[in-house]
């Protein structure tokens, strides 16, 4: 079975190199998605062994998550996980993701942070609230049954990898990806795992950062839907 | 009638501009006299306004000047939507066109290695 990381990553030089060293003792296949960071976060990134793909301007975290899962695709991956830069994700929830998939139980997993109850009473309260409004929105939208709809941690087979197309270059492609789980009746299950939350990570992160840039995906979302 | 001066002027100007582009290819013939015909009803509203009303009375509003607005929103709106597909799908072309430059860059590296270690084989074979 290919496991194969996909991570996209933009100015993440501070982080990148525990990311890396957490996952590299535990996988072979890793996939770095350099989105034209302008700090080290390449040459960090090349220390290690693993495949640097780069774009060479700034096309967004949706992009370059499409780059690395066609990059895996083409490499015949059985299993694609995605995983995030910015130190919030565990190389060791990898395994519980990823196992399902192996088991040909599903065809994707969702991690979920609202399903490990001591973790959820980690996340800071704004980010629950929006967190919350997303697992209802998704309701509506995509019509799937899940507690944590923003988790940059799942895992694809390759037949999910494959079907799902994502056509949202910035940040409202985790929305996109459920709407296609629905569309392309993909089987789905959720685990819990680990977010851990630093004032560095805090200042990344899309939707619950701030209401401005919630309001801003949001709406990036639905004009993507009303013209596709 | 300072207004009516004002506007003629940026007719002639805008006008001017467009026959430029008409020039030198990068606008067709068609979009040429649609521009043309634009500016040129433009031009005539301002200078005639009466003719205004006379239309405005036909479709059912007061005056020809509020006619002209409405009309014009709708057809601003319209042109927004329109630039606003377009640069989506620009954003698309360029996205994708990245991407397959982040792949084939790494994807014929791989190949010159192997090429390389097939050479160095076929040497070494010799």
């Amino acid at each position: 079975m290919d496991i194969f990381i996909v991570i996209p990553a933009y100015n993440e030089e501070k982080v990148i190199r525990g990311v890396l060293i957490d996952l590299r003792n535990n996988f072979k296949n890793i996939i770095i998605i350099d989105d034209a960071s302008d700090d080290k976060t390449v040459q960090i990134a090349e220390q290690f062994d693993i495949l640097v793909l780069r774009h060479l301007i700034n096309r967004g975290q949706g992009a370059a998550l499409k780059t690395g899962i066609m990059y895996a695709l083409n490499q015949k991956a059985d299993v694609i996980v995605t995983f995030d830069a910015d130190g919030q994700h565990h190389a060791e929830d990898v395994k519980n993701l990823v196992k399902p998939i192996i088991d040909g139980q599903v065809e994707v997993v969702l991690g979920s942070r609202f399903l490990n109850n001591d973790q959820s009473s980690n996340i800071p309260v704004y980010r629950k609230i929006i967190l919350k409004l997303a697992v209802i929105f998704t309701k509506f939208s995509s019509k799937l049954n899940i507690t944590d709809t923003h988790n940059g941690l799942r895992a694809l087979s390759f037949k999910a990898a494959s079907k799902i197309e994502l056509k949202q270059d910035r940040m409202a492609h985790g929305s996109e990806i459920l709407d296609e789980i629905y569309k392309n009746k993909l089987s789905y299950i959720e685990v819990p795992v680990n977010i851990t939350y630093t004032n560095y990570s805090m200042t990344k992160g899309g939707a619950n950062q701030n209401p401005s840039a919630f309001m801003k995906i949001l709406f990036k979302y639905l004009l993507g839907r009303f013209i596709k | 009638m300072i207004i009516k001066i004002l506007v003629s002027i940026f007719v002639l100007f805008a006008v001017s501009r467009v026959y430029l582009r008409y020039r030198d290819g990068s606008v067709r013939v068609i979009a040429f006299i649609v521009w043309l015909l634009l500016w040129g009803g433009i031009a005539f509203f301002v200078w005639w306004p009466k003719f205004s009303d006379i239309i405005a009375s036909g479709v059912g509003i007061g005056r020809g000047i509020d006619a002209l607005v409405y009309i014009s929103i709708v057809a601003l709106f319209y042109a927004m939507f329109r630039v606003y597909i377009k640069l989506e799908f620009i954003e698309h072309e360029i996205t994708s066109l990245v991407r397959n430059l982040a792949l084939s860059d790494k994807l014929n590296k791989i190949k010159d290695k192997r090429d390389n270690e097939n050479e160095k084989k076929d040497i070494s074979s010799n």
